[in-house]
């Protein structure tokens, strides 16, 4: 599909487009690896022992929550969605939340 | 457990299970009384399928260990038996269980986001200049190159990605392009019938679109596959024994609906 309108954003610039973002319980993480093997976008990585997100601008979580899944202790939480802006700005998104009854 | 709209008793069923031929006879046991019962206790617990949808999730670490054929077929049951567009079934499935196949495609589709990251990769000072070739390009090729999945491409282009995450079995999903009205919509609905049913056997999968660029951009491996008229790759399904275990809730942002009811329109999220 062909996108007529709106400022195709910049892939790296973080003001544009804001990435998932995943918190740790750093001091019950035991550095199983687990979510580093699991993380599609490859975001993740161990460092001493800790599982840790990549903090450098090209590191882009997109938010699945495959690592809090599949995180043995329940170290992992998702905290924030992406959001784009121009012409994929994200539209009728609301806050996270698990599934509702 | 079954929610029925129909009291016991009422519409079709009943005394003809005698008369159906053997392997058919799958259909549930007849209802008990007390449905209105069943249904106010919805509104505090969840049903067995509800919980398969929302605990099911992608999975990207395989074992090596190959799925027995008869899971396969059983897979392939569930998705023979999806709904479609007048009853057309426009899909055909391509099984694939030789490493070789499945290494060959994740390489050529590889070469290509190669090639697309060449055209996009405006970052570092020297390439400053492919920023307006890129616009250009993710516009007009705006769901190959949606920001979320960005990084994956040149991810993919260096190898560092392995698509198929080392399952041992690869579905591909082929719709017949003369299906009626939406046939990729049917294929996607027989894949998801085909997910469920492998998650039901303790199976993991994992949806991989990827490799439409070997088929979109390449001919090798339509032709070595024997993709023809009237089929093309809509998608590709693989399955495996899961590593660890990967089921379970995790948030997700809300999505806003529009419901019009009594003659008005409102917003739930």
């Amino acid at each position: 599909m062909f996108v007529p309108l709106g400022r195709i954003p910049r892939y790296d610039d973080p003001r544009e487009m804001r990435w998932g973002r995943v918190q740790f319980d750093t001091e019950r993480c035991n550095g199983c690896n687990m979510c580093v093997r699991v993380c599609p976008a490859s975001v993740l990585v161990l460092d001493a022992k800790k599982a840790r997100m990549i903090t450098d601008r090209t590191a882009q979580c997109i938010a699945c929550g495959d690592c809090a899944a599949i995180c043995p202790d329940g170290v992992i939480t998702l905290v924030e969605s992406y959001r784009f802006s121009g012409a994929y700005e994200t539209r009728d998104r609301g806050e996270l939340l698990p599934p509702r009854l | 457990m079954q929610v029925h709209d129909l009291a016991p008793g009422e519409g079709a069923g009943g005394d003809e299970d005698a008369k159906l031929p053997p392997g058919m006879d799958i259909r549930p046991p007849a209802e008990p009384r007390g449905w209105r019962e069943r249904v106010e206790r919805l509104r505090s617990e969840r049903t067995g399928t509800e919980d398969v949808i929302l605990k099911r999730r992608s999975v990207r670490i395989y074992r090596k260990r190959q799925v027995p054929e008869f899971m396969v077929r059983r897979i392939l049951e569930a998705g023979r038996f999806a709904p479609s567009a007048g009853n057309s079934q426009p899909w055909k499935f391509v099984v694939i269980r030789d490493p070789e196949i499945i290494r060959g495609l994740t390489e050529t589709t590889s070469k290509v986001a190669g090639l697309f990251n060449w055209f996009l990769n405006y970052q570092g000072r020297r390439f400053s200049w492919r920023l307006l070739l890129a616009r250009l390009f993710i516009r007009a090729r705006a769901n190959d190159l949606h920001p979320a999945p960005f990084s994956a491409i040149p991810l993919v282009a260096d190898g560092r990605l392995d698509l198929y995450h080392g399952a041992p079995t690869v579905i591909l999903v082929l719709k017949d392009v003369r299906g009626v009205s939406n046939p990729d919509l049917d294929c996607g609905i027989a894949g998801q019938n085909m997910a469920l049913a492998a998650h039901s056997m303790g199976l993991g999968t994992c949806w991989v679109s990827f490799t439409k660029l070997a088929f979109q951009y390449t001919r090798a491996w339509s032709k070595k596959l024997g993709i023809r008229y009237p089929y093309k790759f809509v998608s590709s399904l693989a399955i495996g024994f899961p590593v660890g275990q990967p089921d379970r809730m995790v948030p997700r942002p809300t999505a806003a609906v529009d419901w019009f009811e009594g003659g008005t329109k409102r917003q739930v999220l």
